[in-house]
């Protein structure tokens, strides 16, 4: 309340502050009563590359992309010590699915009209756009140069077939180190409204690690348990066992959380 | 035109602009109180966490009917006392500043356990309670070092060297309310100092030039982290209170 209280003088002085600025001359108020205009929404093409690639504009997405493609490059590097012209290569390739990738973007963008759009237009506009622009949303996030890009495979081209298979291992490690960290969390998740004893947490893990695939890099911008949970949903009569009966209706409770994912 | 034939006149524009500004005025400062206000120490979240913690014990420390009731009875009594102290600190302290219900909680039982059961059995518990905390900060420094691995790609190594590093940091052993697993607002990400030393050059090259939200977990306690997982309530803890009878039991506290 006393924040208020103490601020309510500041704001009255911004109000009349205000006031005098936004007063204006007018040689004849009457020209100024106008019909009043259809209402229209200012829809930009950079809000349309915010919705695409989480609130961030093409060239800053591509930005990003370009230092995801030597970032991975840098690690194939560091597990198998590429030459220069197996880097140079995989680089290329990285590039031309960037470049396809934005290609695509920008052709699915161009299908759509933006600056200000009559109300109803972009009610009609709105929804369409969403839904056709979601696969592109999902390839970006998803990391353009996984399984199916000309970067992978490029990798399975260049390397040969020992170098390939290290390259695998490696990502597939830090697939499951990943995925492993992101079940820690799921069980600190249930362990907030059911403690767990030690063996309980140790074997919960092991068993959803264990029965599992794990999955494939995560959207933090999403709520990460739900995106966990429908893998607990896979294992519910193996993780049954480690818990009381008095138990297993609270982990029951806490799995149909996953019920709430919006898609 | 003359200066007398000008009208001063109030357009629609300053009408808005007006009502922004009051708005946004009363807003701000709706925000602030809220920030105060959202911390409500409900007597139905104490009862919640002592029924939890007291479902716990009994699941360690298998005690006899007399014994649980004599930690049971304890138990009641410091969560009305803990009741009463949340309740002033809610006129007058930051609810981040708060210290931890499930903390103090858990060092009654502590005491309580000791006093009441064999060493042997209060050793385990005391074993369990630490180990339940550890998973706590080990799965909070997880989350962290899949984010810091989302924007600079780590190796399965360095993960471990991070998640190691991370759990050590202060940020991160008072970020453990479950909230921090749910949104990337609230994942508590090291300052920019100490990502310097958990990144190599090449790494931290990448993490500086990305933006990301603001980490925004430091005023939520436990009275105000709701979150999906409040629909869920401990075994044993059949029906919460209703709301009115929650607040009769508040204000009864305040009273007293």
């Amino acid at each position: 309340m006393t924040s208020f209280k103490t601020s309510v003088p500041t704001y009255f002085q911004a109000t009349i502050g205000t006031l005098f600025c936004f007063v204006h001359t007018a040689s004849d108020v009457h020209a100024q009563v106008a019909a009043r205009p259809a209402r229209v929404i200012n829809y930009s093409a950079e809000n349309f590359d915010r919705l695409c690639f989480r609130n961030m504009v093409a060239t800053a997405a591509r930005a990003k992309a370009n230092r995801m493609l030597q970032a991975k490059t840098a690690m194939t590097d560091s597990s198998i010590n590429l030459n220069t012209e197996q880097r140079e290569k995989l680089l290329l390739a990285g590039e031309i699915d960037i470049q396809r990738f934005f290609a695509a973007f920008e052709q699915l963008k161009s299908q759509w009209k933006f600056g200000s759009i009559p109300q109803a237009v972009f009610s009609a506009q709105f929804p369409k756009m969403r839904t056709a622009a979601l696969p592109l949303m999902e390839r970006y996030q998803k990391g353009l140069h996984g399984e199916g890009s000309l970067y992978h495979k490029s990798k399975l081209m260049i390397l040969n077939p020992s170098e390939f298979k290290a390259t695998e291992a490696f990502t597939l490690k830090r697939k499951r180190t990943l995925y492993r960290n992101l079940i820690r969390a799921t069980v600190a998740s249930l362990e907030s409204r059911l403690p767990l004893t030690m063996e309980q947490r140790e074997e919960m893990i092991k068993t959803i690690i264990e029965n599992t695939d794990p999955m494939d890099a995560h959207d933090y911008n999403e709520p990460m348990l739900f995106a966990t949970l429908q893998k607990l949903r896979e294992v519910e009569s193996k993780l049954q066992p480690l818990f009381s009966e008095e138990e297993w209706p609270v982990v029951q409770q806490f799995i149909a959380l996953a019920g709430l994912q919006k898609r | 035109m003359t200066i007398f034939s000008v009208s001063l006149r109030v357009t629609t524009a300053t009408v808005f602009s007006l009502f922004a500004t009051l708005l946004s005025g009363t807003c701000n400062a709706q925000v602030k109180i809220a920030r105060g206000r959202v911390a409500i120490p409900l007597a139905g979240k104490l009862d919640e966490l002592a029924n939890r913690e007291l479902f716990f014990l009994k699941k360690v420390c298998k005690p006899t009917e007399s014994e649980y009731e004599k930690v049971t009875k304890a138990t009641r009594e410091r969560t009305k006392e803990m009741q009463k102290m949340y309740l002033e600190f809610s006129k007058n302290k930051e609810p981040n500043t708060w210290p931890r219900p499930q903390q103090l909680l858990t060092e009654h039982l502590q005491m309580v356990a000791d006093q009441t059961f064999t060493p042997n059995i209060a050793k385990a518990y005391r074993t369990e309670l630490a180990a339940r905390k550890d998973a706590n900060i080990i799965a909070a420094a997880s989350i962290v070092t899949n984010l810091i691995d989302s924007e600079v790609l780590l190796s399965p190594s360095e993960m471990e060297s991070i998640t190691t590093k991370v759990a050590k940091l202060e940020t991160t052993k008072t970020a453990t309310l479950p909230v921090a697993f749910f949104y990337k607002h609230m994942i508590p990400i090291p300052s920019a100092n100490e990502m310097n030393n958990l990144l190599s050059e090449r790494q931290h090259t990448l993490w500086k030039t990305q933006n990301r939200p603001r980490y925004n977990q430091p005023w939520v306690n436990y009275f105000n982290s709701n979150d999906f997982l409040s629909v869920i309530f401990p075994p044993g803890f059949k029906q919460q209170a209703e709301q009115k009878e929650l607040l009769k039991r508040n204000n009864d506290a305040a009273v007293k």
